[in-house]
């Protein structure tokens, strides 16, 4: 492996998959988790067949690797645009086809679940003599994985481009002053779109996918109160950033004069702007067995959760992975409470007690350490 | 004793295994302190250990009163800090930083704007910091160290990535806090030139330790 490509997927690749953790937990569990662990290799290979059979759900395919390669490639940019990767720029010396090459397996590196799918489904088209689906999918994807080693190689090529505002900001910077809750929320807006955007669609989608089950029927609501567990439990890789970024950018914070009960209700204020567009989905949802009642449940459950994962990240010593796994476990603990018909305003007092709790233990022998190597 | 307004005792701070800076004991007068050391002695540490932003072991009072651990608000209140590279949210603007320390220091409005205009901050203070320059953003850390009624302001090498014009501003506001009774202490590797700053004493930051050498006020 030549030193430019191993030192790519030093910075590039390995944290991709340590920052993702989450994020293919998920994943896992929506492929694999869904059906029994008998079926699970056949139930996939009947999606492999559909895919190779009809152009509609090779298309369905062909949309979902693109957002893939879109993560990867916001990943990447975003990692070669931190300034300890400035160096980076001196691969543009490399000879261009070497600098391509290494680009092209730095991609290929992150999107490797993509191409042992799609690698599959080549197979299972060749096994089906549809020889055509296996040659569009290896130049489709082969495409994606090119497209983005070009974007790399311009953002190599050209390091520090100058950091622009568009007008619409440049007049609201002008006229107004953003208190202190909105650096977070701008934050999300600016440096991590992908991630509020994908956390957004996931958690309403639960919601949106639940709600219409409660709009005339009045079912038993604990299947409604997994559902707002599950829309809560989609914001804890975002809470994960939130402390990242406070840490890193706003570390001057601590020395403000605030006590620990004032940061706690700025904590507060930051997480129901987050959750804003839930509750005005919520709102939209009410019907004759769904109104105020359940609209707090979910407030209380999804801010009290919000509060106790970031105030967990105060203990020393808590790697994305740790968190990841605690994450885990809360949410069987949790699911098991609601199963037992725990009332949720119950579990949100116990959660944010135990937030201010573990804030106040804390926030003062908190010592932030930055990730492994560009985790 | 009466007239102390830091006193360090038993502090230790560790970085895993590493012991970045131990200092045993330490009592510094009202007045200005030059904090020495080379690179990696730990003179950030200490800045950063005084301003609440990192655990320690050991106890840190000032103004005889206030403990570090046990009054952390009040102490927030009184201690000020200029980083050395000071490093903000791209997309917030000067304004926003300023605003957000003007309220929670309590500085009344016409200070922030004195500062402001002492340091050339106005101009540019609507402006996103991502689009600042290593000058712009020095300039903005040292409005946020001098705003407010601080007892303590500490600077980490204030001077870098200043212009001359600028350097001599930093100085005049220095002096101003001074005869208003703040106490300072500034970490240069650079020499002070000017011969306007009266240190009362240098702080030698060396080998994890901090050794104290009175001047008696005299001018550098």
């Amino acid at each position: 492996m030549s030193s430019d490509l191993r030192l790519l997927i030093q910075i590039i690749g390995i944290p991709f998959y340590q920052r993702n953790a989450g994020f293919f937990l998920v994943a896992f569990l929506l492929l694999f988790g869904v059906v029994s662990p008998q079926l699970a290799i056949s139930y996939h290979l009947a999606i492999l067949h559909a895919m190779v059979e009809s152009a509609l759900i090779l298309l369905a395919a062909a949309v979902v690797w693109l957002l893939y390669a879109l993560k990867c490639a916001h990943h990447a940019l975003k990692t070669l645009a931190l300034p300890e990767n400035e160096f980076t720029y001196c691969i543009s010396l490399l000879p261009l086809r070497r600098q391509l090459f290494s680009l092209f397996c730095t991609q290929s590196f992150i999107f490797l679940p993509i191409w042992l799918y799609a690698l599959t489904a080549v197979g299972v088209a060749c096994s089906r003599q549809a020889y055509g689906s296996a040659a569009v999918i290896v130049v489709y994807n082969s495409l994606l994985c090119l497209l983005m080693a070009g974007l790399f190689y311009r953002k190599i090529k050209h390091p520090n481009q100058d950091h622009t505002t568009n007008f619409l900001s440049q007049y609201l910077d002008q006229k107004f002053t953003k208190p202190y809750p909105a650096f977070f929320w701008s934050y999300l807006l600016n440096e991590e779109k992908v991630l509020l955007l994908s956390t957004k669609a996931f958690s309403i989608l639960i919601l949106v996918g639940i709600m219409p089950l409660y709009t005339s029927v009045d079912y038993d609501q604990r299947m409604l109160r997994i559902g707002f567990l599950l829309s809560a439990f989609t914001h804890t890789i975002l809470v994960n950033q939130f402390r990242q970024f406070e840490e890193t950018r706003l570390l001057l914070s601590r020395n403000l004069p605030y006590s620990l009960l004032q940061r706690f209700g700025r904590y507060a204020v930051i997480y129901i702007g987050v959750l804003l567009p839930e509750l005005v989905v919520l709102t939209y949802s009410f019907s004759a067995t769904f109104g105020w009642g359940q609209w707090l449940d979910y407030v209380a459950l999804s801010l009290s959760l919000c509060l106790v994962c970031h105030c967990f990240l105060f203990i020393n010593h808590m790697p994305s992975e740790k968190y990841i796994n605690r994450v885990f476990y809360a949410f069987v603990v949790l699911f098991l409470l609601v199963m037992y018909r725990i009332s949720p305003l119950i579990l949100a007092a116990g959660l944010s007690g135990l937030a201010f709790y573990l804030l106040q233990k804390n926030y003062y022998r908190y010592e932030w350490t930055a990730p492994e190597e560009g985790s | 004793m009466e007239n102390t307004i830091i006193r360090v005792e038993k502090l230790q701070k560790h970085y895993g295994s590493f012991l970045a800076l131990n200092v045993p004991q330490l009592s510094l007068e009202p007045g200005i302190h030059w904090v020495k050391g080379g690179n990696g002695s730990g003179k950030t540490t200490f800045f950063k250990t005084l301003a609440g932003l990192l655990p320690f072991e050991g106890s840190v009072i000032f103004n005889e009163t206030l403990h570090l651990q046990k009054h952390p608000v009040d102490c927030r209140r009184i201690v000020n800090y200029g980083e050395a590279e000071p490093l903000y949210p791209a997309f917030v603007t000067g304004k926003d930083l300023i605003q957000l320390f003007a309220d929670s220091k309590k500085a009344d409005q016409d200070q922030v704007q004195t500062v402001m205009k002492a340091l050339g901050v106005a101009a540019f203070a609507p402006q996103a910091v991502g689009t600042y320059s290593s000058g712009m953003l020095k300039k903005l850390s040292l409005v946020l160290a001098f705003i407010g009624q601080p007892k303590i302001i500490l600077l980490d090498e204030p001077l870098i990535t200043l212009d001359v014009a600028t350097v001599a501003i930093v100085y005049d506001l220095i002096l101003e806090h001074q005869a208003r009774g703040t106490t300072f202490l500034i970490s240069s590797h650079q020499a002070f030139e000017d011969e306007k700053l009266a240190f009362n004493s240098i702080l030698s930051v060396e080998n994890q330790a901090i050794t104290k050498h009175n001047m008696h006020p005299h001018v550098l």
